[in-house]
């Protein structure tokens, strides 16, 4: 069974579609990432994943749950999808360790002790092993996005979703996001990637995707995407990206 | 000056026990108050109308009418329809009532304000609204609020020398019944004075207290 199921999704914000049919099937183990100019449609596509916005139109099945009508999801999928926001989000009132077992305690009403031991492997895991007791504010924005994945690995999501999770940081704190997820790619977790990084892309994702004006307009292994493009579109944006020769 | 010291030591014990009714008022009014404001700020922020509507309409007639007026009706007013009550009693009523619409507006715009971020982090975790709101909302929210909410206890305090038109025999009051006796009008009413100024003085230091504190959670 597919860990994403997408049929003819379409999103509108009032008059404007942004989403205007967008097909996608992600097999469990899988790693996408979706590129595309700003105003492309790719973070909606994957806050519409994510239950984060409901959708004007379509079918979507992710993580086993079906979704009909125009509620958003989000809560409904439990935790069984995990998110990881470019702005990071975390829970500022609460340390490294509370962000990370916040779900699992009061979602899934695990043993606090049980999911602290759990909390400090995963923090150790995305090498802050030593801050489980900082503040979102002492750490610095590469730790923070880390801490945020941890957060989302402590639910065991089926898939993660990662919303442009390096656009945010100094050039200088990428790198150490990037291994994270790298290192997440190298033990098959089914992964969504909404980036910038196209070296990542090539590196890291097993299919790359390109989108633009609300529509995926060509998809295929990474590879092979970033070298040679079948449409013109797709190799304009690389161009620009400083990926290919123009 | 010799009788106005003495005219002083003399009422000192009622002027004294009028400042224990004001901080009394002034506790109770913001303690039930600031309850039931919260409720309201949950109403506003509903995403029923029904809830919605009749919050907002509260708020809007217990802002955009005088308290003192509010004070009237309550005791004067109420009579009329058999609901009679002690002054004390009506005047903890409509402080109370006062402070819950402005504690409403307090407490909705800081719950408001906190980043949307939150509320989304919070629903890919899988938490449901009530526990998004308890867990990382409303402590958020709470740091906030502080700063206003000492503020309209500060001012409830002063607002409380208006119970004295309802018979409260609260400090005001007291100076008032005081100078009817003496005719040591000034004297009275500066000593009177003087004792908001304390309590204020006293209060605005809690308050920076607990800024600072809020403060330092955040690091």
């Amino acid at each position: 069974m597919s860990a994403i199921d997408a049929r003819g999704l379409r999103k509108s914000f009032g008059e404007t579609p942004v989403l205007a049919g967008v097909d996608l099937t992600v097999t469990p183990g899988e790693v996408v990432a979706i590129i595309g100019p700003s105003g492309s449609g790719k973070s909606t596509l994957l806050r519409c994943l994510a239950g984060l916005e409901p959708l004007t139109g379509g079918d979507l099945t992710i993580a086993g749950v079906t979704v009909g009508g125009k509620i958003p999801l989000a809560r409904a999928l439990n935790g069984r999808v995990g998110f990881v926001f470019q702005s990071f989000n975390l829970f500022p009132h609460r340390t490294a360790l509370e962000n990370v077992i916040e779900g699992p305690v009061v979602v899934r009403k695990e043993d606090p002790a049980k999911a602290s031991a759990r909390g400090l492997a995963l923090l150790e895991k995305v090498g802050l092993g030593g801050r489980a007791d900082a503040y979102p504010a002492a750490l610095s924005g590469g730790q923070q996005q880390r801490c945020a994945i941890a957060r989302a690995l402590a639910m065991d999501p089926e898939v993660i979703l990662f919303d442009e999770p390096t656009s945010a940081l100094d050039p200088e704190l990428v790198g150490e996001v990037l291994a994270v997820i790298r290192d997440l790619a190298v033990e098959k977790r089914t992964m969504v990637i909404v980036t910038h990084q196209m070296d990542f892309a090539r590196d890291v994702a097993d299919r790359t995707i390109f989108m633009d004006g609300g529509v995926i307009v060509e998809q295929g292994p990474s590879r092979q995407l970033l070298a040679s493009p079948r449409e013109e579109r797709t190799r304009k944006f690389l161009a620009r990206s400083g990926v290919l020769q123009p | 000056m010799d009788t106005g010291l003495d005219l002083l030591r003399q009422s000192a014990p009622l002027l004294l026990k009028g400042a224990g009714y004001t901080v009394l008022l002034s506790v109770i009014g913001m303690g039930i108050g600031v309850v039931l404001g919260f409720g309201l700020a949950l109403m506003r922020l509903s995403r029923s109308p029904l809830l919605r509507w009749p919050a907002a309409v509260y708020v809007s007639a217990f802002r955009g009418t005088p308290l003192l007026v509010q004070l009237f009706l309550i005791y004067y007013g109420l009579p009329q329809f058999g609901v009679e009550m002690p002054a004390l009693a009506a005047a903890g009523i409509g402080f109370s009532l006062n402070v819950a619409a402005y504690s409403c507006e307090i407490l909705r715009s800081a719950i408001d304000a906190v980043d949307k971020g939150q509320w989304e982090a919070a629903s890919v975790l899988g938490m449901s609204r009530g526990q998004t709101l308890r867990r990382v909302i409303l402590p958020q929210a709470a740091r906030t609020a502080v700063a206003p909410l000492s503020n309209s206890f500060i001012g409830l305090v002063k607002d409380t020398s208006l119970a004295a038109t309802i018979q409260v025999p609260e400090l005001f009051r007291q100076a008032q019944l005081i100078t009817a006796r003496t005719y040591e009008i000034f004297t009275m009413y500066l000593a009177a004075a003087a004792i908001y100024w304390i309590l204020s003085t006293v209060l605005a230091a809690v308050q920076g207290r607990l800024e600072r504190r809020a403060a330092e959670g955040r690091r």
